[in-house]
């Protein structure tokens, strides 16, 4: 993936939550790791950006 | 070899229980193996494998003692089995499955080191998985 694309992705993913149900909707932030791997991944999903495999580990640096 | 993101998340008097990362909110893209670092376990006495996805796959967890380049078996009270013949497979569900229960052979015994694989058989598209070792030190 490229580096700008993560730091949009992360961006992103930093201004969303997710709704569990019931609800529990947790607030994305950079201590919540599923959360923000699922959103970065879904902006690389939505902006068709190529990306293998990787883990919060990967994203840290950018954090 | 190191512990993996080791850290103290809780303790009571004389006993406290340390959280080892193994895949930290691992996004897979493949239907490849992905195998954590060495987890050193010397420093535990009894531990527990926990693992969630939200992945879109159903993900199978297995582990390898210390070297996944050749198999590791367990017997299952008739024979020998490997470990990638028999994973544990957790769905995407965020539900957190107790890894250890369906691998009863892993409980109380000793173990130097470990690594845990997660692999799906088709590739998943969403989502991610992550597996810790909850140890309580000797």
């Amino acid at each position: 993936m490229r580096q700008n694309t993560l730091l949009l992705a992360i961006e992103w993913a930093l201004t969303q939550s997710v709704d569990y149900g019931d609800g529990a909707i947790v607030q994305v932030t950079k201590n919540t790791p599923c959360e923000l791997v699922d959103k970065v991944r879904e902006y690389f999903n939505t902006n068709s950006s190529e990306y293998d495999t990787f883990s919060y580990d990967d994203l840290l640096p950018y954090l | 070899m190191g512990v993996v993101n080791a850290k103290i998340i809780g303790s009571l008097p004389n006993r406290s229980v340390v959280e080892i990362i193994a895949h930290n909110a691992l996004a897979i893209t493949d239907s490849d193996y992905h195998a954590s670092q060495l987890i050193n376990l010397t420093p535990y006495k009894k531990f527990t494998i926990i693992g969630y996805s939200s992945l879109n796959q159903p993900v199978k967890v297995l582990f390898s003692l210390g070297n996944t380049f050749v198999n590791s078996k367990f017997w299952n009270g008739t024979s020998w089995v490997s470990s990638v013949s028999s994973p544990a497979i957790i769905d995407g569900t965020g539900d957190r499955f107790l890894i250890t229960s369906q691998m009863s052979y892993l409980n109380n015994i000793g173990l130097n080191n470990i690594i845990i694989q997660v692999g799906c058989s088709t590739a998943p598209t969403s989502g991610s998985v992550t597996i810790k070792i909850l140890g309580v030190p000797n």
